[in-house]
């Protein structure tokens, strides 16, 4: 029997860490040397190898729990001893450890094909009684159902707008005088501004369910990077320092050079070189499982899902993006298809996707960037995200607050929006 | 030790399967025109063992009965008003039409009661007898059941606890050669059951199901033994079931020999031959009488009885709010 | 207040409760000199004698039987069913016989009390570790109680045992070590009916029954993790249901999970689910979600059991899943 302790693992000048992952589970054979268990000590991540070859026989530590330094994170013993010893005498299972079998009533069906809305019970209620046609909502759930949370966001939105003005989510579009970067406003009038970065392949559309949480809590600047929606492809070589610059122009052109960054993936790169840059003053900085800070990248899904033109082929690309398959239903793949039927627009990011991520590998890095950073920083990343490892959050310095959120794959901000949003206005709030 | 009827207790004995008799004749001219509802279990043939088994208990003994209870309800001293009139699903029945004829129970009467369960008769007694004996009581629960509830499980489980703890219940197996449709020969390799009293330890004893006397003899002993703290009794009483399982029973099964020579040994034939010398023709001809007109104004009074109007049973509701 | 052992606790209430009333008597399995398997009846046969604690044949179905009925006639039985698994050796006398005849007789009552404990998680394998809550709580004219903390298993059994009504008393096989405060005042009862508020929150309702509340409890500490502020309901009575407490939590939360360790199909998390539905509709923002047991019998190896019975991982992951 060996003790796994944080003795020795960068935690003397900690007295307590919190456990950030088990990278193996009870019964796992592990060799002496190898990483069993990642802590955080003090918003640094600290990866702690085994002591010992044996089998991990116990994890006293569940991921999230604080432990003093010292302390047992975890047994590793013999394997003969464990398979010899008697049933009384093993550790209680703890709960992470065992299969998930608790199922959840499933949630309903996000298709709307034969027109019905779907909202929740209490959302219709209150909706019946605010004469609010829920036709004119927006779901922020995953679940696509509109629930309580829209019905009061759509009631605040219209009590604030000014009568003259049309209804700030259906505000004609502001087009940018810069590098023809197409950008789009919407929540608060005032107030502070966020600025939202989308990731490869995506466009200011793959907001809406967070903009949807955020409701009225900011001012939100949507932009579409070159070569993605509504913004035209780049002009030269693509590179995230390139639309780094690019963001910078148009938001400059926008009177905008005070704001927060939220990027997600690519977006996350661009948000840091932005950063980097200096050319725009950053308040806050919010990740979503950012581009930048690893070599790995499931380069398959960035060339297939770049090239795809069917159904067909989307749709295994899209699964691998969400936890939760069920969000990709045939109107999803459809809608994706659609919004990507511009066989100019799929050459241009084919293209971007070598320029920027050659060989399957994420050419441009920023850790060292991130660990300079003085604003606050979170960094998020879904558990089961399958494109960029979530382990590329850790070694990122002590100051970056680090948010794993179960049951979202890449895309957190689709898969869980009232979550992100909820870290986002912290990390703003934080800055003021 | 009393275990001999008197002549006035013979007389009333005689009356009682009178009573059952007309009730279970009128029951069936119901039935066939359609004013029961379900089917009705006639004891025709079986009076003496009801009746004759209960004619030594008081009030506070305990019976609990089977099915075909309807010579247990009236030998206890139920009333023939109260039995027709919740057979016929009326507010004056004894449970106001809630029950039916299966399940006629009546506290205060020390009837609780019909159960159609079979075999459940018997661990109700049983139980019945640990609450007496925890209490400290004199009295006594006794059991009816049938030849096809002595194959149950709950009825050696019964015996044994019974004759282990020297519970004061008597056994009362009411032997009458059917279970539904299924003769006694083919659903057990013994002719007596009695004799499985003895893997318990339970003194048991046969006789005529048809005579009343006897019947009343071998329970009396029964009853004052369990009276006395010696534990349980059982009491194998052989009779004939004349009218079938039940009004919907189809018939065809039985014997016609056996039932002509079990009708020639009518309980209440057996009766009147064993009362007619000491009380004579006339007086027994006029108690008859007197039962039979008793049961058809009982069933008259029953008939036109208001019909009960239905209530929601709060106690049984599953939100505590209703409480 | 002392700090009692769960069984303790229940060995107290029966204590206190065969001293007020003479014609409280217990009988059982191996509960007599052996004080029984979970040590609940410790030492009140040399208290009270064998006559009111008394050892039995392993015939449940009559023992089940002749609690009804002696109840009715006079006594109040307190009858131990050793392991939930054996409920339905005594159906027959829960369904055919104490659920109908307050019904169907005048003056009748019966105030027996069955004891059993179910629950998976000691390695007892596919017969001895179920948790069978649905079959009881189905029939009307049964109150069921699951109790959870050591207070409550005194405070409830007390009160069961005073009712007129036949109680079906709920233990599970993980809770009889668990030390917790309990009144030492004889008068101190726990009301049926009543549900017990584990801890406030605005997200999310948990409701649980049984052991199921202690990992319930640990869910809504995992949520708080995520910022999602749950309220853990301990119901305590299955039946009857403390439908205001259900109500008043929906309409603050506007979501609900239920957590019941038996089976999913037509079971107790069912008809909580089923309840809400029919009493807290239009309050609902999201769908019900249910934790139990998967359909399947629970296995004996321990990474088998601890897959099947549900915990606080799993209980925090339906929370999430709902409020999407």
């Amino acid at each position: 029997m060996t003790d796994i302790t944080v003795v020795g693992a960068g935690g003397e000048y900690m007295e307590s860490v919190v456990v950030v992952e088990w990278h193996k589970k009870p019964g796992d054979m592990v060799a002496a040397g190898e990483l069993v268990v990642t802590v955080e000590t003090a918003k640094a991540a600290t990866e702690i190898e085994a002591p010992a070859s044996g089998v991990l026989a116990e994890v006293r530590a569940e991921v999230g729990q604080e432990i003093e330094v010292g302390g047992v994170l975890g047994v590793i013993a013999d394997p003969a001893a464990m398979a010899a010893r008697p049933a009384e005498d093993k550790p209680a299972a703890k709960p992470s450890e065992t299969a998930a079998v608790a199922e959840t009533s499933p949630v309903a069906t996000r298709s709307a094909s034969n027109g019905r809305v779907l909202a929740s019970p209490l959302a219709r209620r209150i909706a019946a009684q605010k004469s609010i046609d829920l036709s004119a909502l927006t779901a922020s759930s995953a679940s696509g159902r509109i629930k309580l949370r829209d019905v009061e966001a759509y009631e605040a939105r219209s009590e604030k707008a000014p009568a003259a003005q049309p209804p700030l989510a259906a505000r004609p579009t502001d087009r940018s005088s810069g590098d023809s970067l197409h950008l789009t406003r919407r929540g608060a009038a005032n107030g502070n501004t966020l600025v939202l970065l989308h990731g490869f392949g995506a466009d200011s559309l793959s907001w809406q369910p967070l903009v949807a949480a955020l409701g009225d809590s900011a001012s939100i600047v949507l932009v579409d990077l070159p070569g993605h929606g509504r913004s035209a492809k780049p002009n030269g070589r693509p590179s995230i320092h390139g639309f780094a610059g690019n963001v910078a122009e148009a938001l400059h052109g926008q009177g905008l050079d005070d704001v927060h960054l939220v990027g997600h993936s690519l977006g996350g790169g661009v948000a840091l070189a932005l950063a980097e840059s200096g050319a725009i003053a950053i308040r806050s900085l919010t990740l979503l499982a950012p581009a930048g800070l690893g070599p790995e990248i499931d380069g398959a899904f960035v060339q297939g899902y770049a090239r795809a033109t069917r159904a067909d082929s989307l749709r295994p690309w899209l699964l691998r993006l969400f936890a939760d398959a069920s969000i990709v239903t045939p109107g999803f793949v459809s809608t994706t298809l659609k919004a990507r039927s511009s066989a100019a627009l799929r050459d241009a990011q084919d293209e971007l996707a070598d320029a920027i991520f050659p060989d399957g590998t994420q050419a441009t890095e920023f850790r060292e960037v991130l660990k300079r950073l003085a604003v606050p920083l979170k960094i998020i990343w879904g558990e089961q995200d399958r494109i960029i490892p979530k382990r590329h959050a850790m070694h990122t310095g002590a100051a970056a607050a680090l948010h794993f959120l179960p049951g979202a794959g890449h895309m957190p901000h689709v898969e869980d929006p009232v979550t992100v949003a909820r870290l986002i206005l912290q990390n703003v709030k934080a800055a003021l | 030790m009393k275990n001999s009827p008197s002549t006035t207790e013979r007389i009333e004995m005689h009356r009682k399967m009178v009573l059952v008799r007309r009730l279970e004749e009128r029951l069936g001219e119901l039935h066939k025109a359609g004013k029961t509802r379900g089917p009705i279990h006639r004891c025709d043939g079986q009076e003496a063992v009801g009746v004759g088994a209960t004619a030594m208990l008081a009030t506070s003994d305990y019976v609990t009965s089977t099915h075909r209870g309807h010579a247990h309800y009236v030998g206890k001293g139920l009333g023939v008003h109260g039995i027709a009139a919740e057979i016929l699903g009326r507010e004056t029945g004894y449970c106001g039409g809630r029950a039916g004829h299966m399940l006629i129970g009546e506290k205060a009467s020390g009837v609780i009661g019909g159960n159609a369960i079979v075999g459940a008769s018997i661990p109700a007694a049983t139980g019945m007898a640990l609450s007496i004996q925890v209490r400290g009581g004199s009295d006594v629960a006794m059991c009816f059941f049938g030849d096809g509830a002595a194959q149950t499980g709950i009825c050696h489980e019964s015996m044994n606890i019974a004759a282990l703890w020297k519970l004061p219940v008597v056994f009362v197996l009411e032997h009458n050669q059917y279970g539904l449709t299924v003769h006694h020969s083919v659903q057990s390799p013994v002719a007596d059951l009695s004799i499985r009293g003895a893997g318990y330890a339970i003194p048991s004893e046969i006789v005529d199901g048809n005579d009343a006397v006897a019947v009343y003899r071998a329970v009396a002993t029964a009853v004052e033994r369990a009276r006395r703290g010696e534990g349980p009794s059982l009491v194998e009483a052989k009779t004939y079931r004349m009218q079938g399982f039940s009004t919907s029973d189809m018939g065809g099964y039985q014997g016609e020999e056996d039932l002509a020579a079990w009708a020639a040994r009518d309980p209440i034939k057996v009766s009147f031959a064993s009362l007619v010398d000491a009380v004579g023709q006339e007086r027994l001809e006029q108690v008859e009488q007197e039962a039979v007109a008793e049961v058809d104004a009982a069933i008259e009074a029953a008939l036109e009885a208001p019909l009960p109007t239905f209530a929601v049973f709060e106690k049984t509701a599953p939100y505590a709010e209703s409480f | 207040m002392a700090k009692l052992r769960y069984a303790e606790a229940l060995n107290q209430a029966l204590r206190e409760e065969m001293q007020r009333d003479p014609s409280v008597f217990l009988f059982g399995e191996d509960i007599a000199r052996y004080g029984g398997v979970f040590k609940v009846t410790r030492g009140l046969m040399d208290e009270f004698g064998e006559g009111r604690v008394r050892d039995t044949p392993i015939s449940e179905q009559t023992l089940a039987a002749m609690a009804v009925t002696a109840a009715m006639t006079g006594t109040r039985p307190i009858l131990e069913i050793m392991y939930a698994d054996f409920m339905p050796l005594v159906l027959d006398a829960l369904i055919n016989q104490a659920s109908i005849y307050e019904y169907l007789w005048n003056d009748v009552s019966m105030p027996f009390v069955l004891r059993t404990q179910g629950g998976g998680g000691a390695g007892a394998g596919a017969q001895h570790s179920k948790s069978l809550d649905s079959l009881v709580a189905h029939i009307p004219g049964l109150k069921v109680v699951a109790p959870v903390t050591p207070a409550d298993a005194k405070g409830l059994l007390k009160t069961a045992i005073r009712d007129s009504q036949p109680v079906i008393f709920l233990e599970h096989k993980l809770l009889y070590n668990l030390r917790d405060d309990v009144p030492d005042d004889p008068d101190f009862t726990v009301e049926i009916g009543k549900a017990r508020t584990v801890c406030e929150g605005a997200d999310i309702s948990i409701f649980a029954t049984s052991r199921m509340v202690l990992e319930s409890h640990k869910a809504a500490e995992l949520l708080a993790a995520d910022g999602i502020s749950a309220e853990v309901i301990d119901l305590r009575s299955l039946r009857p249901l403390d439908l205001s407490a259900i109500k008043t939590s929906i309409a603050k939360t506007h979501h609900a999970v239920v957590v019941n360790e038996g089976w999913r199909f037509c079971g107790y998390a069912a008809e909580l689910s089923a309840t809400i539905m029919d009493h807290a509709f239009d309050d609902l923002d999201g769908p019900v979600a249910r934790v139990t047991l998967p359909d399947m019998p629970v296995p004996y190896s321990e990474p088998l059991e601890m897959a099947v019975l549900p915990n606080a991982a799993k209980i925090a992951d339906a929370a999430r899943a709902t409020l999407r």
